[in-house]
C-alpha cells in the first residue's frame, strides 16, 4: 500500500467516524426558521472532495471512472438545479433555502462518489465495515448508558452520539442494523472463525436495534419490522435451508430481550407500544392518518395544486417545502410531477444494481452489502410515505456511504 | 471485440473530461444562444414582471406567571403554545385567510407572519385582521385570568375579615389568637402575590405592525435567468451531440 492509498483509506475512516459521532453546530437560521446546522463531515467532505478534484486535475489525467448510478444521479441533480434556478429567476424561492437544501442533497452524492472512487481493494471495504461495526457499537453503548442512567438525551428517548432528533436517531440505527446485519448473514457467518466469534459478531451487528427502540420513534419501529421481513425474505430466497431458519429463530430470541429492556428503561418508548399490535395494521394506519396524512400531507398536497402554473414541470424549487412528512410529496412540489419521476428512475437503478449484486454475486461481502442496500432502499421507500428520509443528514450519510461501499465491491468482484 | 465496440465499452465505464470540453466547444453556438436568450428573458422579466406585495407582522406572545407547585419556581405560561400558533394559523384556527407563512424564531416568544399578495391594500388588510384576531383571543385570556385573580383576592379578603372578627371574639374571651394572625399574615402575602401577578400579566402585542413592501424581481433574477439559459444550453449541446452520434441506431 502506498502513501496515497493509505491517506485515502484514512480519509474514509475519518469520514465514517464524523458521520457516526459528529455533533452539529448552528451556523445561522434560514428564512423558514430552520437552523443551518454544520457537522464535521460537512467540512471534511468539502476538503476531501476538493482535494480529490485538485489531485485529479494536477495528475494531468482526463479520464475518470464512471461510477454506477452516475447518469441517474446527474439527471436528478440537474433537475434540482433547473428547478432552483428557475424559481430564483422568478423570485419564487428564497436564496438561502434553495442554496442550502440543494447543497445538502449534492453532499450525499459526493459521499457516494468519494467512497466509490477511493476504494481500490476489497480489503479496504472489509476494514471500513469493521470500523462501522465499532462506531455502531460505541453508539449503542451510549444508548445503553442513557437507558441505565436515566439520562436520556434524545427528543423522546435515547439519542445517538451527536444527535438529538427522534427520526434521525432511529433511522441512523435502523440503517446501520440493516447493512451490518446483512453483512453478518452473508459474510461473517461464512468466515472460517470460531462459533464464539460468530455469536459475538451476530450480537454486535444486531445491537443497533437497541438504538431504534431507544429512540422511541414509531415510524422507525414500523420500518424495522418491515426491514426484518425483507431481510428474512431475501435470506430465504438465497438460502432455503435449516441455517436460515436457525438465524430467524436466533433473531426472535435476540429481539425479545432487547425490546423488553428498552420498554423498562426508556420512558417514552410507550409511544412505540401504541403500535405493537401492528399485525392488525389498523392502529398503525390510524396513527399515520391522524398524525401525518390528515394533518400535513393532504392539506399540503391540496395547497400545492394552487401554487403555480409551472408546478407540474419545474416545481417550486428545492427547499421550498418546510416539512412535508412525505418524500414523494416533497419531490412533487419541489421539482414538479414530471421531474419527480426521475427520483424513481434513480431509486429503481439502485434497486436494479443491488438486486443484480445480490442474486448474481458469489462473494459473501458483495451479497451482504447488496442485500443491505436493497433492504435499506426498500425500507426508505416505505418510510417515505410518512417522512422525508432522503433529506435527513444523519441517516442519508450512512445510506450513501454504504451505497458507495456496495458499488465499489460489486466493481471489484 | 473490434475498435468501435471497445471504444463504446470504455465510454460506458469512463468519462473523458476532454470530450465534455470538445462537445462544449463544438456546440458553443447553441450554448451561447441559449445563454443570451436566458439573459434577455431575465431582462424582460425584470422590467415587465408584475409586483407582489409582501407584508410582515411580528407578534410578541404574552402570558402570565405560573407557580410550579413542586419546585416553587415561577415561570411564564404563554396564552398559547408558541410553536403551535404557526400551525394553527396555517390550519385556519383563527380565521379564514389566504396562505400565510408563520415562523417562531428559535428561543423567542415571537411569531413572524408573512403574506404575499398582488395588492398592497389586500396584504395590509389581511395582516391587520390576523393581528387583531390573535391579539383579541389573547386579550380575552388575559382578561379571564384577571377575573380569576380578582375572585381569588375577594375570597381571601372575605376570609381575612372573618378571621379578624374571630380574633376580636377570641381576644374578648382571653384566648390565644396567634394562629389566626399567622393565617391572616399568610393570606395577605397571597393577596400581594396575586396583585403582583395581575400587574405582571404580559400582554401579547405587535412589535412590528403590518409592514408591506413591494416585491419585484431584482438584478439577481437576470443573473439566474442567464445561468438557467447556460444550463439548458449545455443540456441541448450534449443532447444534440448524442443524437448526432446515435442517429443511425435510432
Amino acid at each position: 500500500m502506498n502513501f496515497k492509498e493509505a491517506i485515502k483509506i484514512l480519509s474514509l475512516i475519518f469520514l465514517a467516524a464524523a458521520i457516526a459521532f459528529s455533533p452539529s453546530f448552528p451556523a445561522g437560521i434560514l428564512s423558514n426558521g430552520k437552523i443551518i446546522e454544520i457537522r464535521i463531515e460537512d467540512i471534511l467532505i468539502f476538503i476531501l472532495g476538493f482535494s480529490l478534484l485538485i489531485g485529479f486535475l494536477a495528475s494531468g489525467k482526463t479520464v475518470v471512472e464512471k461510477p454506477p448510478l452516475f447518469i441517474p444521479i446527474l439527471i436528478w441533480l440537474g433537475i434540482g438545479l433547473l428547478s432552483v434556478l428557475t424559481n430564483w429567476a422568478f423570485a419564487n424561492l428564497s436564496l438561502d433555502r434553495g442554496f442550502f437544501y440543494f447543497l445538502k442533497e449534492c453532499q450525499f452524492f459526493v459521499f457516494y462518489f468519494y467512497v466509490f472512487w477511493c476504494i481500490k481493494k476489497t480489503d479496504t471495504v472489509k476494514l471500513l465495515v469493521n470500523f462501522w461495526l465499532f462506531f455502531a457499537f460505541v453508539n449503542v453503548l451510549y444508548v445503553f448508558y442513557q437507558m441505565i442512567s436515566g439520562l436520556q438525551r434524545g427528543e423522546y428517548g435515547t439519542a445517538a452520539i451527536g444527535e438529538w432528533g427522534v427520526f434521525p436517531t432511529g433511522a441512523f440505527f435502523l440503517l446501520l442494523f440493516i447493512f451490518l446485519f446483512n453483512i453478518f448473514l452473508y459474510y461473517f457467518l461464512q468466515l472460517n472463525i470460531s462459533i464464539i466469534k460468530k455469536i459475538g459478531l451476530g450480537i454486535l451487528t444486531f445491537s443497533p436495534v437497541l438504538g431504534v427502540f431507544g429512540s422511541a420513534s414509531k415510524t422507525n419501529f414500523a420500518v424495522l419490522l418491515f426491514a426484518f421481513f425483507l431481510t428474512f425474505s431475501f435470506l430465504f430466497l438465497r438460502k432455503i435451508n435449516l441455517k436460515a431458519v436457525l438465524v430467524f429463530v436466533l433473531f426472535i430470541v435476540l429481539t425479545i430481550p432487547i425490546f423488553s429492556f428498552a420498554l423498562k428503561n426508556v420512558h417514552d418508548v410507550i409511544r412505540v407500544k401504541e403500535i405493537i399490535p401492528v399485525f392488525s395494521l389498523k392502529p398503525l394506519w390510524e396513527s399515520y392518518l391522524n398524525s401525518r396524512f390528515n394533518d400535513t400531507i393532504k392539506p399540503l398536497f391540496q395547497a400545492s395544486l394552487e401554487f403555480s402554473a409551472h408546478l407540474p414541470f419545474l416545481g417550486m424549487g428545492k427547499g421550498y417545502v418546510g416539512e412535508a412528512h412525505n418524500q414523494y410529496l416533497r419531490n412533487f412540489i419541489e421539482v414538479g410531477f414530471i421531474s419527480s419521476l426521475m427520483f424513481f428512475v434513480l431509486i429503481f437503478a439502485i434497486i436494479g444494481k443491488s438486486w443484480r449484486g445480490f442474486s448474481k454475486s458469489r462473494d459473501g461481502l458483495a451479497i451482504g452489502l447488496s442485500a443491505g442496500l436493497l433492504t435499506a432502499t426498500l425500507a426508505l421507500l416505505f418510510i417515505s410515505f410518512a417522512t422525508e428520509p432522503f433529506i435527513v443528514v444523519k441517516s442519508s450519510s450512512v445510506y450513501w456511504f454504504f451505497a458507495g461501499l456496495t458499488m465499489a465491491v460489486l466493481k471489484l468482484k | 471485440m473490434n475498435y468501435s465496440e471497445e471504444k463504446r465499452e470504455n465510454q460506458l465505464k469512463e468519462v473523458d473530461l476532454l470530450d465534455i470540453v470538445r462537445i462544449a466547444k463544438k456546440r458553443k453556438k447553441i450554448i451561447l444562444a441559449l445563454f443570451l436568450a436566458g439573459l434577455v428573458a431575465g431582462v424582460f422579466w425584470y422590467f415587465l414582471a408584475s409586483s407582489n406585495y409582501q407584508g410582515t407582522v411580528i407578534l410578541k406572545i404574552g402570558g402570565f406567571d405560573r407557580l410550579a407547585e413542586a419546585t416553587g419556581k415561577k415561570s411564564l405560561e404563554y396564552f398559547e403554545n408558541i410553536s403551535e400558533i404557526a400551525e394553527r394559523l396555517k390550519k385556519g384556527a383563527y380565521g379564514d385567510y389566504p396562505e400565510v407563512e408563520a415562523v417562531n424564531p428559535l428561543n423567542t416568544n415571537l411569531i413572524e407572519i408573512n403574506l404575499e399578495t398582488k395588492s398592497r391594500a389586500q396584504t395590509q388588510e389581511i395582516l391587520e385582521r390576523i393581528e387583531m384576531d390573535i391579539l383579541s383571543i389573547h386579550n380575552q385570556k388575559a382578561e379571564d385570568r384577571r377575573q380569576v385573580i380578582d375572585q381569588e383576592i375577594i375570597f381571601l379578603e372575605d376570609k381575612m375579615e372573618d378571621f379578624k372578627k374571630d380574633i376580636s371574639f377570641f381576644m374578648a374571651r382571653g384566648e390565644q389568637t396567634a394562629l389566626l394572625k399567622l393565617e391572616i399574615y399568610n393570606m395577605e402575602k397571597l393577596v400581594n402575590n396575586l396583585e403582583k401577578e395581575k400587574t405582571n400579566i404580559l400582554m401579547s402585542e405587535a412589535i412590528k405592525g403590518p409592514e408591506v413592501v413591494e416585491k419585484r424581481p431584482g438584478y439577481l433574477s437576470i443573473l439566474f435567468a442567464g445561468a438557467l439559459g447556460l444550463l439548458v444550453g449545455l443540456l441541448a449541446a450534449f443532447f444534440t451531440d448524442w443524437l448526432e452520434k446515435n442517429r443511425k441506431r435510432i
